[in-house]
């Protein structure tokens, strides 16, 4: 039979991933995995550009995960999860978190949309998501993905899965960083 | 991404805190440490766990997982920290080339038979030397303080996939 550790490394190997952690998000944590990519990039040699976008692309997703790690009544029916995984020509940060089922559509509906759109549009969009955002004050405009989307300078990837629970999924979502600067 | 998901239960059940894929560069075993840190200082833990803790993840990463230096480009090594029943375990693999599988095989079946006192004799021995330090007692040095620091708790396993060697140490360390 397999030792877990023989699966764990059997999935990072498939996916490339270096770093896997699941479990609690808080500001340390944050800081501890922004100065383990931080050593990463230095010990890859990439641009100082693409260490940037890297950096800019992990504070908002690893925010993101911290924000909604827990359901609404504060449990933890599934622990959130962060992976970086380094390919040959790029860098992916994949974040997993508890979501609402109705609230899938919703998230799923802003990412299609900023993903619909050219760095030109994404600007505009971004511009005018962030006066919505200040009149109404939620912060629901999608601000976050479309972020995300301009500093990493490519598509987002997600995936919604069945949990063991009737009113939460499971939300995944990938960012990919080129190592080399455009 | 299914993975993520996959890892997460993988994970959440055996109760590990993080995962790592790496060839443990020295920039990187500090921020390795740093990781561990913060995840482990929020729990009630003595400082002379949490110093062997440390102890043993340095040993692993610097001189375990990355003293193959032919292997440098890759990904080799993984590292994984779990809690279990009152206290915590380091499991380590690391591919290793014929020649160092020979050669710890040996190594690591009379290490694990010695008893403390010799296990130190042998390492003062090696320190005393003047002489630049062997691959074999550079390898001595650092399962030896593995196991002391572990007070014993370390198990070890040579796996082989299609002609490559990986070894795995498991490390416990108990809360006293």
């Amino acid at each position: 039979m397999e030792s877990t550790l023989q699966q764990i490394h059997s999935i990072m190997n498939h996916q490339n991933a270096v770093l896997v952690y699941s479990g609690e998000f808080n500001q340390d944590i944050v800081k501890s995995m922004l100065n383990y990519a931080e050593g990463k990039l230095t010990a890859t040699g990439v641009d100082d550009l693409v260490k940037k976008k890297m950096f800019n692309v992990m504070v908002e997703m690893l925010q993101n995960i911290t924000k909604h790690q827990f359901t609404s009544d504060q449990e933890k029916i599934v622990e959130p999860c962060f992976v970086l995984i380094e390919n040959e020509e790029d860098f992916n940060v994949v974040t997993g978190n508890p979501i609402r089922t109705d609230k899938i559509t919703l998230v799923t509906e802003k990412i299609d949309k900023v993903n619909s759109l050219n760095p030109e549009e994404l600007k505009e969009f971004y511009k005018q998501a962030r006066l919505n955002s200040r009149i109404s004050d939620v912060g629901g405009a999608g601000l976050g993905f479309i972020d995300m989307a301009r500093k990493s300078e490519n598509k987002l990837e997600y995936g919604i899965f069945a949990i063991d629970s009737d009113e939460y999924n499971y939300f995944t979502l990938k960012a990919t960083i080129n190592k080399l600067a455009n | 991404m299914n993975y993520t998901l996959e890892l997460q239960k993988v994970m959440t059940e055996g109760n590990y805190l993080i995962a790592l894929r790496d060839n443990f560069e020295d920039l990187l075993s500090r921020s390795v440490l740093t990781i561990i840190e913060r995840k482990i200082e929020g729990e009630e833990i003595d400082v002379t766990i949490k110093n062997k803790i440390f102890g043993v993840v340095v040993e692993c990463v610097q001189n375990i997982c990355s003293s193959e230096q032919q292997h440098a480009s890759k990904k080799d090594s993984v590292l994984l920290i779990r809690r279990v029943d009152n206290g915590y375990l380091v499991e380590v693999g690391t591919l290793i080339h014929g020649e160092r599988k020979a050669r710890l095989d040996g190594m690591l079946n009379e290490l694990v038979a010695m008893t403390d006192d010799a296990l130190r004799l042998n390492k003062n021995e090696i320190l005393s030397t003047r002489k630049e330090l062997t691959l074999e007692q550079r390898d001595f040095l650092a399962l030896a303080d593995i196991r002391l620091r572990s007070e014993g708790n370390m198990k070890y396993r040579m796996e082989e996939h299609e002609g490559i060697h990986f070894l795995v140490l498991e490390i416990t360390i108990y809360n006293n």
